[in-house]
């Protein structure tokens, strides 16, 4: 019983998941440091608002590069942008997404702190 | 038989604490914020477009009321603009007032609070009808929204009588679905 109960838990609890909509990832990009938002599964990025990064010194980074659908109206990859080589990313990243079983767009904002 | 249902009853009560927040999720992605019907909360937006002066809800005390909170950056939002704009040419003169609420998702540097963008998205469009800025989110605010697009339906005693989320077409069987609540409360 009492496993039976684990997984019912388990399986129940999974579905909607704590997992953000969207994380923030490092990476390189012809030789050059980019941070790209990526979605989480189920989710697409809104194309039509690029995400930005707001950092707490006030600079906003917006993530507007990236093959966008047909109809502008998602990012058909993670949308990315060229960062500073050695900056410490702190702030927040926010973004429009959509999940696919829905037909709306809801806001994210992640906490994001990342050194290189 | 009867432990097996105790079983099962104590398994949804569990499952209901655990995933408490994920429920009421769900209420909010059902475009339910609050029992209904219920009065529907002023605004005093200030800056509106298609329109001479600014629109109040005592003002429309006797018709039917459409609020679309929507923004022109989502295509969600846009792609069900045709619907609405039908419903407008159809339902104007027999007491529908259909009302956009522009509420941006991101700041100002998204260029969502600009006015001249709004006015251009509404011609891009073919919006007609009045809409307001939103862009503190106020009105947002007091009708409990949380997705964008949001509809919800005001009776013409100022009640609000429905409330919903998301995209859908003209014909399509959510169309059908709000074309019948209009048509429902226009008949009261």
């Amino acid at each position: 019983m009492r496993l039976l109960l684990g997984v019912l838990l388990a399986a129940a609890c999974e579905r909607h998941g704590s997992e953000e909509p969207v994380r923030p990832q490092l990476g390189m990009r012809a030789g050059e440091p980019i941070l790209s938002a990526v979605p989480a599964a189920g989710y697409r990025i809104n194309g039509r608002v690029s995400p930005a990064l707001e950092l707490t010194t006030g600079q906003v980074i917006r993530l507007d590069r990236g093959r966008r659908s047909v109809d502008s109206a998602y990012f058909d990859e993670p949308p990315w942008a060229r960062v500073p080589e050695s900056a410490r990313l702190r702030g927040t990243l926010r973004a429009s997404v959509c999940r696919t079983d829905e037909a709306l767009c809801r806001i994210a904002a992640v906490a994001v702190d990342l050194r290189r | 038989m009867h432990s097996a249902r105790t079983a099962a009853y104590g398994a949804a009560a569990l499952l209901s604490l655990a995933c408490g927040g994920s429920a009421a999720g769900q209420m909010a992605a059902d475009g339910r914020s609050g029992e209904l019907p219920r009065p529907a909360p002023a605004w005093d937006n200030a800056s509106w477009l298609n329109t001479d002066a600014p629109i109040r809800l005592d003002q429309l005390r006797g018709r039917v009321v459409l609020l679309n909170f929507w923004v022109f950056t989502c295509g969600n939002c846009t792609r069900t603009v045709p619907s609405l704009v039908d419903f407008d040419r159809r339902y104007r003169r027999q007491g529908l007032t259909l009302l956009g609420i522009h509420t941006p998702e991101f700041p100002p540097y998204a260029g969502e609070h600009d006015r001249t963008n709004v006015a251009g998205a509404l011609a891009r469009y073919g919006i007609r009808y009045p809409n307001a800025q939103d862009n503190d989110s106020r009105t947002w605010n007091r009708y409990g929204i949380r997705y964008w697009p949001s509809f919800v339906l005001i009776d013409r005693r100022g009640r609000v009588r429905y409330e919903g989320v998301g995209e859908f077409h003209v014909g399509d069987a959510t169309y059908a679905t709000w074309d019948r609540r209009i048509r429902v409360l226009l008949a009261e």
